[in-house]
């Protein structure tokens, strides 16, 4: 014969249950706070601590892991950013391979020393990358908030953001993207829709106060740019 | 023939009973033609070409350039400006957040990301036939053996640019796609695409940025009702953000703003002028015969010649011009004389008749003004164009409608005169008289001869003829600099010139495309235009994908090819490299056709394809800022058949100048024409007198007209017949009543001051050719008046 409590579980006493839950939240808590909310204000203060730099530079390792090729391709070089002006991407490794990004023109600089590629045709797609590019390293929030749902995780001084793509056009070309860093840039991860995933890893990151000469005319494709020499540029 | 002083005599009982069976006869046929038209529903026709004789191929290049046409036709672009690129975004965001909320527009069709998409489609096509795909760049260098081609693409490889790579590096080692896809034209040249807006930078104003707003207007935007608030709305959206953004400017474009404009001046128009002549039309009646009834009358005269001539026209034509209507309708305005005469004769002040005996008494000179102007306009039916023929039709009808009524139903409707014309109305319509007596005839006639001459030659010598389409329909300069504007941002394509290319089949018009490429890019670099679209850069003829075909195979998926070189290299298994070798092999044949690629195709550029019509293939070849039209022409000439250059702007002045020729042409034959009656009626040559006062009078007008600059166009022409029509009415009427008749000569006046009061205020409107028309009666109705009291002799009387 079945008696009315026979099968189920004896209930607790009600003390134990309320130790049990304390304990239960008790565990819960560290874990939270691993993964604290990103605080809005913490948000903006990284944003604004990248975005007081006018001009950087560093070197960078691209890893390029294609789909269906077993080993990574790799290339190296160096990197300036300049607020306003653009971002100058040299690679030195394995080739030569220079190019200026700005945000209406596209200069391609096929040696170390020389004159421009002349300018081709404008493409559309190109310039939504060139734009993503240049509001990564402009720090550009809300450029990216337009065309990507971002996510934040913050780990004391580190951050990673997490971008997928909202737009369209940049659905078509990237599947997610992902940067971090802390006090500088460190890292930027780009899977493209073709199936390939690239990764740069920023190097010595550092603001710079000024840049030579020639290297500051390669951010414009006619000569006579206003190069700020060491004294004059702020770090 | 009665002489001067009207006598009231009996008229025949036969007579009368006769008219009004015709005019039943008439009423009913007309009656039984509306009705069929009615049913059958009125076709008006409103494009200028159908008055034109039909050349074979016209009718393509018609319809080809109504396509263009229509294609931005429903739609506007406004172009945010200012010096700052952001500022100009920001004022633009705020701009199309205002025009999403009307449910006339629709602001996401035309959007940078929507074209995408749609763009989407077609670059999903294009991937599928990958393999016969190549740009000509491509070509060149595979050709050439393709070196180089590998080196840059491992170089691309490591580069940040190639993350917009929409392939797979193992589907298109060397790229091949990519750089087609790239050469190909997407947005606007020069512009910049910054979220989802294009901002352009010109360098007609350098430094300053211009962010694009393309919104299509939805159906109901269509309907002419809703054209006003549309335009409205837009405006007051520009003026808003002007305000907000100072150093924006907003410019707009689009035909429904020409439209709307077009359509307010002529309201405005229409109320002054319609206003203004039938205020005074009214008036002078209730002066001169003082009741309404001879003023009911005479417009139910004119409305039944009207309805007549509107009736059978479209039942002869199957169809009723716009402009046939128009000057037709103008044309039959001398019908209104028929009644005048009528009334005047009833209400006389020396011998007042009868209702009957008044008609009796002008019947003579009535049935002559009739003849002599039927056959001024009737001549007009010998013109070799249908759209002369039309008018000349709906003119003569409409005449001997109105003319039937007069003589049917007047002496029966007409009311009792109670009293005479005023005294003064006799007073002032004498003056011309008065004044011929005092210079003295013979005086007066040299006077007129020597100025006669000095008008002969000033014509001569001064006269110009103008085509130009801009007589008729001359745009607002404001709006029309804020299109060119705007068209020089946009890239747009001109709608009126274009390359009409046909062929035999579907492949024979793409190769003949292809075979025009090159001389297009030389007319590029020559800079006879800016640019051009033709559907072959998008969709090779198959002779092309099969040459595109064995050039990659020769160069790059064949043995040894580039790619597979190229594979190993960056370390690829060999199954990669045989995979795409397989589906290379797969993909021989396998071309794209017309049909999938129209499909896929965004409508800029379906509408380049006009398919199979009437046996052959045509599409358009669409050019962007034509500079130099004669190097155009020759250039299509000398691609030989099958390729011609389409100049719509020309095709009607050549329209309107040849129209004007034969007006001008049949003028002189009506003239003539009326000459020989008038010899026949009178037996003597001296009738030909009766020629001179409208003669002499537009002899005159065209004087004045060269004098003052004013080119001479087809219009000015058409209103010379109504000044021949009036002028030989005058006269008739003078002579067959007596230079001193008073009746008649109020009549006269009357009739005169109805033509410068309905006509003559057409001067005042801002259309070229309605003003030509007005301009013209005016001053030849003045003249009339002028110079048939002098002229106008009666054959076989004593000039006095």
């Amino acid at each position: 014969m079945l008696t009315r409590g026979a099968n189920s579980p004896t209930p607790l006493p009600a003390r134990v249950r309320a130790w049990l839950v304390l304990l239960a939240l008790g565990t819960a808590l560290p874990a939270a706070a691993q993964e604290p909310a990103p605080s809005p204000a913490r948000i903006a203060e990284i944003t604004r601590q990248l975005q007081s730099q006018s001009m950087i530079g560093g070197q960078f390792v691209q890893t390029r892991a294609l789909h269906g090729l077993p080993r990574p391709l790799l290339a190296s070089g160096r990197f300036v950013y300049w607020r306003d002006h653009g971002l100058y991407w040299e690679t030195l490794a394995p080739f030569y391979q220079a190019t200026t990004f700005t945000s209406t023109d596209l200069i391609n600089w096929p040696e170390p020393v020389g004159p421009p590629q002349p300018r081709g045709p404008d493409d559309p797609i190109q310039q939504h990358v060139t734009g993503i590019l240049l509001a990564v390293f402009s720090a550009d929030l809300q450029r990216l908030e337009g065309l990507f749902e971002s996510r934040w995780q913050l780990d004391g001084d580190a951050w990673t953001l997490t971008l997928e793509p909202a737009n369209k056009v940049v659905r078509r070309v990237i599947a997610h993207a992902t940067l971090s860093g802390a006090r500088q840039l460190r890292t930027l991860t780009v899977a493209s829709r073709a199936g390939d995933v690239n990764t740069m890893e920023f190097r010595e990151v550092a603001a710079l106060a000024g840049l030579p000469q020639a290297l500051c005319e390669r951010f414009a494709r006619e000569p006579g740019l206003v190069c700020p020499t060491a004294a004059e540029g702020a770090p | 023939m009665t002489g001067a002083g009207a006598v009231c005599s009996d008229p025949a009982r036969r007579r009368e009973r006769l008219a009004v069976a015709a005019l039943a006869v008439v009423t009913a046929l007309c009656a039984a033609l509306f009705a069929q038209a009615l049913a059958r529903g009125f076709v008006f026709e409103t494009d200028l070409q159908a008055l034109l004789p039909q050349r074979a191929g016209a009718a393509l290049e018609q319809a080809a350039g109504e396509r263009l046409f229509a294609h931005g036709g429903d739609r506007l672009v406004l172009a945010v400006g200012a010096d700052d690129a952001e500022l100009a975004l920001r004022a633009a965001g705020d701009a199309q957040a205002a025009l999403r909320q009307s449910p006339l527009l629709d602001v996401d069709t035309l959007s940078p990301a929507t074209q995408a998409a749609q763009g989407a489609q077609l670059l999903d096509l294009w991937w599928r036939h990958r393999f016969q795909l190549l740009d000509p760049a491509q070509r060149a260098q595979l050709a050439a053996g393709g070196a180089g081609l590998q080196r840059r693409a491992e170089r691309d490889l490591y580069d940040p640019k190639a993350w917009g790579r929409l392939s797979a590096v193992e589907d298109d080692p060397l790229n091949l796609f990519e750089q087609f896809r790239r050469s190909l034209p997407t947005g606007p040249s020069g512009a910049v695409l910054r979220g989802d807006h294009w901002v352009v930078e010109t360098p007609l104003e350098p430094g300053r940025h211009y962010v694009l707003l393309p919104a299509a207007m939805t159906d109901s935007a269509l309907k002419l009702a809703a054209q006003r608030q549309l335009v409205a709305f837009v405006e007051g959206i520009a003026q808003r953000v002007s305000e907000a953004y100072p150093g924006v400017e907003v410019l707009r474009s689009g035909i429904v703003f020409h439209a709307d404009r077009a359509a307010q001046t002529a309201r405005a128009e229409i109320s002054l002028i319609g206003g203004g002549s039938a205020l005074g039309i009214v008036a002078l009646f209730l002066l001169a015969f003082g009741s309404p009834r001879p003023l009911l009358l005479s417009l139910c005269s004119v409305a039944f010649g009207s309805w007549c001539a509107v009736s059978v026209c479209q039942w002869l034509f199957g169809e009723l011009h716009l402009l046939t209507l128009v000057f037709g309708a103008s044309l039959i305005g001398v019908a209104i004389d028929y009644p005048l005469h009528y009334f005047t004769r009833l209400h006389s002040r020396r011998a007042p008749c009868g209702r009957r005996r008044a008609l009796q008494a002008i019947l003579p000179a009535l049935c002559m003004g009739l003849a002599t102007t039927l056959l001024g306009y009737g001549s007009l039916a010998q013109a070799p164009l249908p759209g002369l023929r039309q008018v000349a039709c709906f003119s003569v009808i409409g005449l001997l409608g109105a003319w039937l009524f007069t003589v049917a139903v007047l002496p029966l409707a007409a009311a009792r005169a109670r009293r005479p014309y005023p005294a003064a109305l006799a007073r002032v319509a004498e003056l011309p008289t008065r004044l011929w007596q005092r210079v003295g005839a013979a005086p007066a006639r040299r006077a007129l001869a020597a100025l006669a001459l000095v008008g002969a030659v000033t014509c001569a010598a001064a006269l110009k003829t103008s085509d130009d389409v801009r007589t008729l329909y001359r745009p607002d300069p404001a709006l029309i600099q804020q299109e060119q504007r705007v068209g020089a941002l946009v890239g747009n394509y001109s709608p009126n010139q274009f390359l009409l290319v046909t062929g035999a089949s579907a492949e024979d018009l793409l190769q003949r495309e292809e075979a025009l490429q090159q001389r297009l890019n030389q007319l590029h670099s020559d800079g006879a235009i800016a640019g051009w679209s033709a559907i072959s850069q998008y969709l090779p003829s198959q002779q092309r994908q099969r040459e595109n075909h064995a050039l990659l195979e020769r160069v790059v998926y064949g043995e040894d090819g580039a790619a597979y070189a190229l594979l190993s290299r960056l370390g690829f298994e060999s199954a990669t490299a045989l995979a795409l070798s397989q589906r290379f092999a797969r993909s021989r044949g396998d071309y794209l056709l017309p049909e999938e690629f129209l499909a896929a195709a965004p409508p800029p550029l379906q509408l380049l394809w006009l398919g199979a019509r009437q046996g052959s293939w045509a599409s358009m070849i669409a050019l962007r800022g034509v500079a130099d039209l004669a190097t155009l022409r020759q250039a299509a000439l000398a691609a030989g058949p099958g390729v011609v250059f389409v100049d719509r702007v020309a095709a009607i002045s050549a329209l309107l100048q040849h129209q004007s020729q034969q007006a001008a042409l049949l003028l002189l034959v009506a003239y003539g024409g009326i000459c020989l009656l008038l010899r026949w009626r009178y037996r003597s040559w001296a009738a030909l007198r009766l020629v001179l006062a409208p003669a002499l009078a537009s002899l005159l007008t065209l004087t004045l007209l060269a004098a003052a600059g004013t080119p001479l166009t087809l219009f000015h022409l058409f209103a010379l017949f109504l000044v021949l029509g009036l002028g030989m009415d005058y006269s008739l009427f003078i002579a067959d009543a007596g230079q001193r008749d008073p009746d008649t000569l109020v009549a006269i006046a009357l009739s005169a001051a109805t033509s410068g009061l309905s006509f003559g205020l057409l001067a005042l409107s801002s259309t070229p050719m309605v003003q030509a028309f007005g301009v013209t009666v005016l001053l030849g109705s003045a003249f009339n008046l002028l110079l048939a009291p002098l002229l106008a002799v009666r054959p076989g009387a004593p000039a006095r």
